[in-house]
């Protein structure tokens, strides 16, 4: 009977962080679209410098898409193996989930090392700050995200899959996938929008 | 019977599917792009649209809103789209409002050459006596 009352709370528990941890994400959304509003503003005040016709390639940035596409599939999957308790198979796939968006972060921080290094950095023009802006809180997002990924992966692994870990790895998941679908928004807005 | 059974479970299928989905919705809006398809404001509206569809999938498929327990669903789905109404306020009031700004703040000259060149609009020739 002890039991079950236990369970019980672990399971209430659950629910309320994860409502909580969405109620943050959804939050989150007004950061995003504060920083959208900004750069649909701006986007054409480039102010005589290159616009985003010159400065984007197209299929760089398809490559990005496609690989944080797949980290937020596998971020799935490994979130079914925590829910079906398999540990090894939990971590492997959170370990590809991170490594997906590590390579997306090395691509993305590339980018924007050859975009300052050709001298369209930032304070160049309006457009500019706000692109930075914009998908620059993004990317700080993937890292954040990544990071958090290195210490829940850690713990699944001293830890095993306990309703904490299992917690903290359902919230993780929630956050990757919100941050898939704002990329998804970053890249019909900023990339491929200014190019039609 | 182990503890962890009764939270609600995800199946592979759903994210396989979502999956599939988000990749074709992906590369037809970068297709419509790289080809030319249609006249510019055809391709606009195309890929908003096909980047909502790609919202509503992965939002079903990966975020499985709306296939929650019951008790929580209500909670969830209800924030989600609050967050979708604060969003769309702040982006297209913004749009709305520094548009109106930049219509009434013309420089000194340049409401009469905007109003020829967008608004058809012929100022009458100056009279002279």
């Amino acid at each position: 009977m002890k039991k079950e009352i236990i369970e019980h709370e672990e399971h209430e528990a659950t629910r309320r962080t994860t409502l909580g941890f969405w109620i943050y994400i959804m939050s989150d959304c007004a950061l995003f679209a504060a920083l959208f509003a900004t750069y649909a503003v701006l986007h054409s005040k480039t102010f005589g410098g290159a616009g985003p016709r010159e400065l984007f390639n197209l299929p760089f940035i398809l490559l990005e898409t496609i690989i944080l596409l797949t980290s937020s599939f596998t971020a799935g999957i490994g979130l079914l193996s925590a829910q079906r308790e398999r540990k090894g198979q939990t971590i492997l796939w959170f370990l590809v989930t991170l490594a997906l968006g590590l390579s997306f972060l090395a691509l993305e921080l590339t980018e924007f090392a050859k975009l300052v290094g050709e001298g369209h950095g930032w304070q160049t023009s309006a457009f500019l700050s706000a692109f930075f802006t914009l998908v620059g809180t993004h990317g700080a997002h993937v890292l954040g995200g990544s990071l958090l990924m290195c210490v829940f992966v850690a713990q699944t692994a001293i830890d095993g899959i306990t309703p904490v870990t299992l917690r903290r790895l359902t919230c993780l998941a929630l956050f990757w996938h919100f941050l898939d679908i704002v990329w998804i928004f970053i890249f019909s807005i900023v990339y491929l929008m200014p190019l039609v | 019977m182990n503890k962890l059974h009764t939270s609600h479970h995800h199946s592979l299928g759903m994210f396989v599917a979502g999956y599939i989905f988000s990749l074709g919705l992906t590369l037809l809006a970068f297709l419509a792009v790289a080809k030319h398809v249609g006249t510019p404001s055809q391709t606009l509206f195309l890929v908003l649209m096909l980047s909502i569809c790609q919202l509503a999938v992965q939002s079903i498929f990966f975020l499985h809103l709306g296939s929650e327990p019951h008790t929580i669903r209500r909670w969830n789905v209800s924030v989600f789209f609050f967050a979708l109404f604060v969003a769309f306020t702040i982006v297209l009031g913004s749009l709305w409002i520094m548009s109106n700004l930049s219509y009434n703040m013309m420089p000194p000259g340049g409401a009469d050459s905007f109003m020829m060149r967008e608004e058809n609009f012929h100022p009458a020739p100056p009279i002279t006596l």
